[in-house]
């Protein structure tokens, strides 16, 4: 039998995407109320496939590549992030399930339009080449805005679509802008020529400066579409209402696959791209300390748990943007990986947390104030410990994968001389254990309310996915990491 | 026109860089959701003559290539943006942005 062409299997977790959501989008006319049913084993399905040969294609001994011309990229860290999207879809499908029957809201589209994003997001974390970059991140995007948006009856969810949209096309066009300005400086397209253009071409040119300025500002309209996209302060402003309005399995999708895969190829393009000293370093120091504070100073003000996940989200892109700033002096692939254990950490504990809160919510997600969650340990002691588990990854205590997040990106900042940025994020660190643990102790207070919260016996889905979420908050800092 | 002036590559760019801000003003200040997305519009092709400006310049196709691929976007974007208005106007028989304000702090 002759081999496939390499374009077809090194893309296959791609094509199995793709493949996954015309079928969704087929199952539920072809045979209705059958094919509604079936829809999300027939989307994990899809999905397991496309996380087995992104492990298929990491145990390859050499990745392919730059392929398509240069277009698509399949190295270790692509692939290694398709998996991170893939597994967010996966669980948001798993939260999904039960989430849609109790709010009577089950459709097919919903399951092939998380399909669509994820194959959004894979384009946009395989992007060796701006055009290719915009698509993917568009794809991901316009399907985002339709999630957000789905409970279109609700005014919160019709709003949280409203903002989510306004500031997405708003940013899609800064960053557009951007790809231009430095298409028109070095007439290129492709990351690999862009780089070799700054870093040789530039100083034997003439008028050399004037180009360089242009480079900057093409550099610096990226920061502004990607940083709108990943929630940077101050472009911050939509993700605390978006998180809040949005379906609470939306939410953990947008918050963590949406954002995974925009922060990927924010840190491929300053990884590998813009990989020397300028500006940008300052600039990205900046906004990671404005984007921890605000973030976390926020979150300590609120008192319902999804909102204050909300802020939570925001801070965490702080952490990764210390990891950016200091992204100049080192290797691309530390760089890469640090980022990439972050995501994949902060994937499984946010995904988990948001599941936890779909979960316990109860109809509407009436339920989601600290205090109706008052006492829920003595009821469902597994439960409880779950949501424990997960706040304090996120507040970054010792074993737990968030801590080793941290730690990545935090040594990263020191090894390149900007200690002080990891000063500031380890005081931003504490501040956040203090909200994240009253949250925590929330469940393990006595009262003699009536119960509200939690009052929904846990599915085999539900289980799978918060047993996959805490397993993974507690040992993948021990595991091995693919590169 | 050559006889007031020549309009050079750089006047395109000038008035796209105009086209662009004239649209980021318009998002940032209307209150009105079909004003908000015409101003998004424009900021768009604001950057697809930019883009087509630029590969006239370098002799180059990949620049008229992306803006065929831009104008596809922009036309699913507004498609759902379109989608979210009518969702909107459904619940308030209204379309100003300041009505929407369920979601804060």
């Amino acid at each position: 039998m002759n081999a496939l062409p390499l374009e077809l299997t090194a893309l296959a977790p791609l094509w199995f995407v793709v493949a996954g959501a015309l079928t969704l989008l087929l199952l539920e006319v072809l045979f209705h109320e059958a094919g509604r049913r079936a829809a999300p084993l027939a989307t994990l399905t899809f999905l397991l496939l496309a996380l087995g040969s992104d492990f298929r294609l990491l145990s390859l001994q050499g990745m392919p590549g730059a392929l398509f011309q240069g277009s698509v990229v399949i190295d270790l860290y692509s692939v290694t992030l398709q998996a991170i999207c893939a597994l967010s879809a996966s669980l948001t499908v798993l939260f999904s399930s039960s989430y849609l029957k109790r709010e009577k809201a089950v459709t097919g589209e919903y399951y092939a339009l998380i399909l669509l994003a994820t194959a959004g997001m894979m384009v946009l974390v395989s992007a060796g080449e701006f055009l290719t970059l915009f698509v993917g991140l568009e794809l991901m995007s316009i399907a985002g805005y339709i999630l957000a948006g789905y409970f279109r009856n609700k005014e919160r969810s019709a709003e949280a679509a409203l903002k989510y949209f306004l500031t997405g096309v708003f940013s899609s066009a800064f960053l557009l802008y951007g790809i231009a300005v430095l298409y028109g400086v070095s007439g290129t397209t492709h990351f690999s020529e862009l780089r070799l253009f700054i870093e040789k071409g530039l100083p034997a040119l003439p008028g050399a400066a004037s180009q360089m300025v242009f480079i900057y500002l093409g550099a610096a309209l990226l920061v502004v579409g990607l940083g709108f996209k990943v929630a940077l302060a101050p472009f911050h402003g939509w993700a605390p209402d978006v998180y809040d309005g949005a379906a609470a399995p939306v939410s953990g999708f947008l918050s963590t696959g949406v954002k995974a895969a925009a922060f990927g190829i924010f840190a491929r393009l300053f990884a590998e791209v813009f990989s020397m000293p300028g500006p940008w370093v300052a600039a990205l120091a900046t906004l990671a300390v404005l984007t921890m504070t605000l973030g976390n100073l926020s979150a300590l003000a609120q008192t319902n748990l999804k909102r204050m996940l909300a802020y939570s989200s925001v801070a965490h892109a702080g952490y990764v943007a210390v990891g950016l700033a200091a992204a100049t002096g080192s290797p691309a692939d530390v760089v890469e990986r640090a980022v990439a254990f972050y995501l994949l950490a902060y994937t499984l504990m946010t995904a988990g947390v948001f599941g936890w809160i779909a979960w316990a919510s109860g109809e509407g997600e009436k339920n989601s104030n600290f205090s109706d969650y008052q006492g829920l340990a003595y009821r469902h002691p597994g439960m409880g410990l779950a949501l424990a588990v997960f706040l304090f990854s996120l507040a970054g205590m010792t074993p737990m994968a968030g801590f080793f997040g941290k730690y990545f990106l935090f040594k990263l900042a020191v090894d390149n001389g900007l200690v002080w940025l990891a000063v500031v994020a380890v005081l931003n660190s504490f501040v956040s254990a203090y909200y994240y643990l009253r949250a925590a102790m929330q469940l393990y207070v006595r009262t003699d309310k009536e119960a509200k919260a939690g009052l929904k016996p846990i599915s085999w889905g539900l289980f799978t996915a918060f047993f996959i979420c805490v397993l993974g908050s507690l040992i993948a800092g021990f595991l091995k990491f693919p590169f | 026109m050559d006889i007031l002036f020549p309009i050079t590559p750089t006047h395109y760019l000038a008035l796209s860089a105009i086209l662009f801000g004239i649209g980021t003003a318009g998002v940032l200040s209307r209150k009105n959701i079909f004003v908000s997305l015409m101003s998004l519009e424009l900021m768009l092709n604001a950057v697809n003559l930019s883009f087509i400006t630029f590969a006239r310049i370098h002799g180059d196709l990949t620049g008229q290539v992306i803006v065929l691929f831009v104008v596809a976007v922009a036309a699913a974007e507004a498609c759902v943006g379109l989608a979210i208005v009518i969702a909107l106007f459904r619940l308030k028989e209204n379309v100003n942005v300041d009505l929407f304000n369920e979601l804060k702090d």
